[in-house]
């Protein structure tokens, strides 16, 4: 009996070592978070917007901001509404105007999901609609309508920029 | 003449006997001396024309070459292949084993897994068909996330082949490696779920429960040793490699665990089983010398 007891320790020693060895750790986001990135609509290349901020519709506290400079924004989804809204301020001094602020109104479907051991439970986000406005966005676009915790880029805001040839044609935010 | 030939016929017999008894007696004599130098040796060779032989292969795999010419046959004793001898008869043993891996882990912590039992067949005690049968659950709660894993005991199988690479040695300790094929067909759900959205001050409480079955299939690479402990009973101890190879899915995600497998995101574990032999012949009973007494 000794011996089995021996054998038995010295196994889970062993196996104790190798599966401590299993546990990567979650490498994505521990929810469901829609990422944003801005893009000029005249060069169609990420830009980086200064002087922003954003905020949820309906709430006092700014998400980011104020007088951020961002190139890539998470906004997460209401998990318990079927649609979340932020806006966004432009908070240069020619630019801070109530009516150039922008919105973007996201309309969606949740699912509660099980993602990973390490990454946990969480709810995943289908986009069946967007409405925004176009101040200084020119255009909104979803690269891909299935929010998932992988840290990937699923919405493509254009804003209207300056062509530096050509000044003051357009806005610059 | 005839009254001498009478008398010589006994000497004669007696001279045939004698001639005949050195005869066999120097048949029988080996010498062990080196022919010398300048003996007559036979220095004429078998010429074989190479251009003649066709090759041709025996039942056993061994190149033929045929003189067609002459007819004879030459074996290539440089291409042989070695005959490997079996020892242990066909159906050598049977195997039975209690897996108490994943017991003996919960006394270190392990939060899943409840056991199985396995029988093998040894062939020649070198090919061992396995077939395992053993049953999984889980209920774990990681500590640092915002749910609870549970799945309910549910059975899975196993089968699969051990090759053992010992196996004209002794039965009573074996090095094996080996390959199963698992299935299995269990119910998972996650409760106390806590989904938290910092930013708009919302918290949920939630329950995931795909509701139907889900199945899965995995295979496992085996490397372990057998060690005779006494009498009929061995230990074993086994490392697993495995990998799934299909699974179900549903749109609540995929399961953590999976009975007989483990959690998905560990790619080696293990198995230490308690294991009694049954031989299936009886050992070879050693000839008795009977003489005259």
């Amino acid at each position: 009996m000794g011996k089995i007891l021996e054998a038995v320790f010295a196994s889970a020693v062993v196996a104790t070592a190798f599966t401590g060895c299993n546990t990567t750790g979650c490498t994505d986001n521990q929810n469901s978070l829609p990422l944003a990135g801005f893009y000029s609509m005249s060069t169609k290349t990420a830009i980086t917007v200064d002087s922003i901020g954003i905020g949820g519709v309906g709430r006092d506290s700014l998400f980011y901001g104020p007088d951020s400079r961002l190139s890539q924004v998470y906004l997460p989804f209401r998990s318990q509404q079927d649609e979340t809204a932020y806006y966004i301020r432009y908070m240069s001094k020619a630019l801070d105007y109530p009516e150039l602020i922008d919105t973007l109104r996201f309309h969606y479907t949740s699912q509660p999901y099980f993602a990973s051991e390490e990454c946990g439970a969480m709810y995943r986000y289908t986009i069946t609609r967007l409405d925004y406005t176009r101040h200084l966005i020119d255009s909104v676009g979803i690269v891909d309508s299935l929010i998932t915790n992988a840290e990937l880029e699923r919405i493509h805001i254009y804003f209207r920029t300056a062509d530096p040839e050509k000044p003051g044609e357009e806005v610059a935010p | 003449m005839s009254r001498i030939a009478k008398m010589l016929s006994p000497v004669a017999a007696v001279l045939l006997l004698l001639l005949t008894a050195m005869t066999v007696s120097a048949q029988r004599r080996v010498t062990p001396v080196t022919p010398s130098g300048g003996g007559v040796q036979n220095t004429e060779k078998t010429e074989i024309d190479r251009s003649r032989l066709a090759e041709k292969h025996d039942a056993n795999g061994n190149i033929i070459l045929v003189d067609t010419v002459t007819g004879k046959e030459f074996v290539d004793t440089t291409a042989m292949i070695p005959m490997t001898k079996m020892i242990y008869p066909l159906m050598d043993a049977v195997t039975v084993g209690v897996n108490i891996w994943d017991p003996a882990m919960r006394l270190f912590g392990q939060k899943y897994g409840l056991g199985d039992v396995w029988a093998e067949l040894s062939l020649h005690n070198r090919y061992k068909p396995v077939f395992e049968a053993g049953i999984g659950m889980i209920d774990d709660t990681p500590s640092g996330n915002n749910y609870t894993f549970k799945s309910g005991a549910a059975p899975y199988f196993k089968i699969g082949m051990n090759y053992n690479f010992l196996y004209n040695s002794t039965p009573d300790y074996q090095v094996y490696a080996g390959i199963r094929y698992g299935f299995t067909s269990f119910k998972w759900k996650v409760e106390n779920v806590t989904v938290t959205d910092q930013y708009w001050d919302d918290v949920s409480h939630i329950t995931i429960d795909p509701g139907k079955r889900s199945s899965a299939g995995y295979f496992e690479l085996v490397a372990g040793i057998k060690v005779k402990i006494g009498g009929p009973w061995s230990l074993g101890w086994a490392l697993r490699y495995h990998s799934i190879l299909h699974e179900s899915d549903t749109p609540f995600g995929k399961s953590m665990y999976i009975p007989g497998y483990g959690k998905r995101n560990g790619a080696i574990t293990g198995s230490f089983s308690i294991m009694y032999t049954l031989p299936l012949n009886k050992p070879a009973v050693p000839e008795v010398d009977i003489s005259d007494t």
